[in-house]
């Protein structure tokens, strides 16, 4: 992960990074869910921890997932500051 | 009313009907509906307070139930609770919410903290952009409320709700199937074909019957037309959020180091349990060195020579007299409801559970619960539940009542029937803890701390059996870590008045009639018949003496009572603690029977029960074995 461009998925994200969602491989159920919690393409992650769950921060809200449910969610390196 | 949940409707809803609703921090903790009205100009306003909700398409029963709601009582107008902090993911809901052709005022909730963090928000753009009323507002000081009744009223009256448009393919489809399936819907859900035509191409559960007389060209490609839908939908709350919102200062959210340590494996859970432990035994154990001795001076100096010496004066002895105050005295031994009732209700089991109701409800506002859960999230998994399942639990020490009923926040199935079955079983509830330290600590702290570590050996194993016997499950934990904040003593004191109310009102007639049971039993020398009819069980398997078993009985009814008799009898540190086990694992009192009936049915009740009575079985019989060494 030096700098890399390629994507990953959020339950492989280190902490202390932000990252940009690009997509979401779910059903339109667990889509819908991760919508409305603000887990949708084009938003910012702030990931604030990643042990024996993920713990991010996404617009202004802390959000806890399992791995199995952040490894639906694929993100891309986004970091400039 | 409906929202997210800790957007601040239950405070909004308090404000404005002055009911006893709970306000509380962690998801969920309205699960139950509150209903109040307001007078507004001339009109009355009914205003139900809905569960915490994230979508439309439930993930829970609570959400279920909000669900349920809006179809079956068809409101005349919504009022959108939403957080300004965050608004961008909850304007996605405000959308969903528009699909149903219900007038909808959007309130713009804790707009003084957004405007602190650098977020500013333009009412009268979003206003514009949605098409829908939206009032600003402060709940926790009441500013904004009468603006917000002001914008119900005139959405009641001039509102028409406008639907949003899609892209023009998508709005094809969805009128496709919205044409068809309104044929086929019942009457009075005709109105919302079209927010069901959505809930379909989700993939919603309730509805899935439908899809088959969607046209097969349609069914084909229903869950491509939901993607686009969730898409499409994102895009325009992108839109809408870009236009109304203005950020001034880039801010960087502050976690606590115990954010961080809830992440971590093993480490994270020690911590926490310990912390929570600490707390609530620490001054449970400090309240019991100290306060244990001063009732019981009251009581043996003033109160009962005085009432005994008033009952005596006046009720000739015979049944009267002793179903009063017993016939020798001792608060172990009368068994009167004036001597023993009293003191076990006044003296004993309310000044605790006030200190601990008012732990509890710190707990609960700190926003320290969510953290817990999260925590727990692994070992509970092994267990056939999610973190989630925590608070529910943790209710649970209040009363089974409560946490069985709480476990509607709970997604699955599997784990609202581990949880409720664990619970019933393992958890005693919070008088029965108080008895439970008065009794067994005479005998010394170490008994207390072993039959704790008995019950949670006990949840664990047949929590690990369960996971295992039934199948199916999920393991997804998503949850939300509200902000910490400082428990609001208001707050805090109106949930445990409440809840001491609701002891006094339910718990305390059942305790006395455990105890006038009792007093009959010993009176008209039933207790032989009953003490000879168990004895192969209590003193055969659990070497216990045979009178005990009344204890054991009376526990089907009240299990504080049931520990409390426990005192007059003469047993080994042992036997005590096998009484009590036993009495906590082998029935689950009549409360938590109901509304373990009312929310499993039948067969899953009888199948807690007999998992119970195996369990205590088992258990006793261990014990007795040790005791009898």
């Amino acid at each position: 992960m030096t700098g890399g461009r390629g994507n990953l998925k959020l339950s492989d994200a280190k902490e202390g990074r932000v990252y940009k969602i690009v997509r979401v491989e779910a059903t339109n159920n667990e889509f819908a869910r991760f919508s409305s919690l603000g887990l949708v393409p084009g938003r910012e992650v702030v990931i604030h921890g990643n042990g024996t769950v993920v713990m991010i921060e996404v617009d202004n809200s802390i959000l806890v997932l399992d791995h199995q449910s952040a490894s639906k969610i694929i993100v891309s390196d986004h970091h400039e500051n | 009313m409906i929202g997210h949940p800790n957007v601040g409707k239950s405070v909004i809803f308090n404000n404005l009907t002055g009911l006893n609703a709970i306000v509380s921090n962690y998801p969920g903790t309205t699960v139950e509906i509150y209903r109040g009205t307001v007078k507004r100009r001339d009109y009355v306003i009914d205003i139900i307070d809905t569960p915490g909700t994230y979508s439309l398409l439930p993930a829970s029963q609570a959400e279920e139930v909000t669900r349920r709601i809006i179809l079956e009582e068809k409101p005349d107008v919504i009022v959108h609770v939403v957080d300004a902090t965050a608004i961008r993911r909850h304007l996605y809901m405000s959308l969903e919410l528009m699909e149903l052709g219900i007038p909808i005022v959007l309130a713009v909730n804790q707009i003084d903290r957004a405007k602190a963090l650098g977020i500013n928000i333009s009412r009268k753009e979003l206003e514009n952009q949605l098409g829908i009323p939206v009032v600003t507002c402060i709940a926790v000081r009441g500013e904004g409320l009468e603006a917000l009744l002001d914008a119900v009223i005139e959405a009641h009256e001039y509102g028409s709700p406008t639907h949003i448009k899609y892209s023009d393919d998508l709005e094809k489809q969805l009128r496709v199937i919205e044409e068809v399936i309104k044929e086929k819907l019942p009457r009075e859900l005709k109105r919302f074909s079209r927010f069901i035509a959505t809930l379909l191409v989700l993939g919603d559960k309730e509805f899935k019957g439908l899809e088959s007389i969607v046209p097969a060209s349609i069914r084909k490609i229903l869950s491509e037309i939901g993607k686009d839908l969730i898409l499409e939908r994102v895009t325009k709350t992108d839109n809408i959020y870009s236009k109304v919102v203005t950020i001034t200062k880039a801010k960087k959210t502050k976690l606590s180091r115990i954010d961080y340590i809830s992440v971590r494996p093993a480490f994270g859970i020690a911590i926490m349990a310990v912390l929570t432990l600490l707390v609530t035994y620490g001054i449970l154990g400090l309240m019991h060195e100290v306060g244990h001795r001063t009732p019981s001076m009251l009581y043996y100096n003033f109160y009962e020579p005085l009432v005994r010496s008033v009952v005596e004066k006046y009720i000739p002895p015979g049944i009267f007299r002793s179903i009063l105050v017993g016939e020798v005295s001792g608060i172990y031994k009368s068994m009167g409801l004036l001597t023993t009732g009293v003191f076990f209700v006044f003296f004993m089991i309310l000044p605790m559970i006030l200190v601990l109701y008012f732990i509890l409800g710190v707990l609960e506002d700190s926003g320290f619960l969510p953290r817990l859960a999260v925590s727990f999230h692994r070992p509970l998994c092994k267990m056939g539940m999610t973190g989630d399942a925590i608070m529910p639990c943790i209710a649970g020490t209040g009363c089974s009542i409560v946490g069985v009923l709480s476990t509607r926040i709970l997604r699955g199935d599997k784990e609202r029937i581990i949880a409720s079955t664990l619970m019933v079983l393992g958890i005693p509830c919070m008088a029965q803890q108080v008895m439970i330290w008065h009794i067994l600590g005479r005998y010394g702290l170490i008994y207390i701390l072993l039959l704790y570590i008995i019950l949670l050996s006990i949840i664990i194993l047949v929590g690990l059996i369960l996971d295992r016997v039934i199948l199916g499950g999920s393991r997804t934990l998503l949850i939300e870590l509200p902000p910490w904040r400082k428990p609001q003593l208001r707050s805090v004191l109106k949930k445990t008045y409440t809840r001491v109310l609701d002891f006094l009102k339910t718990g305390v007639p059942l305790v006395l009639l455990g105890i006038l049971i009792i007093n009959l039993a010993y009176y008209t020398g039933t207790i032989n018949v009953i003490a000879e009819l168990f004895s192969p069980i209590t003193s055969g398997l659990w070497r216990l003496p045979p009178e005990v078993g009344i204890a054991i009985i009376i526990g089907a009814l009240r299990k504080d009572v049931a520990v409390g008799i426990l005192g007059r009898y003469e047993l080994s540190p042992i036997q005590m603690l096998t009484a009590i086990t036993v009495i906590t694992l082998s029935f689950p009192c009549i409360g938590s029977f109901v509304i373990v009936l009312s929310e499993f049915g039948i067969k899953r009740t009888l199948k807690i029960i007999a998992i119970m009575f195996a369990t205590a079985l088992t258990i006793g019989s261990f014990l007795g074995l040790l005791s009898s060494l």
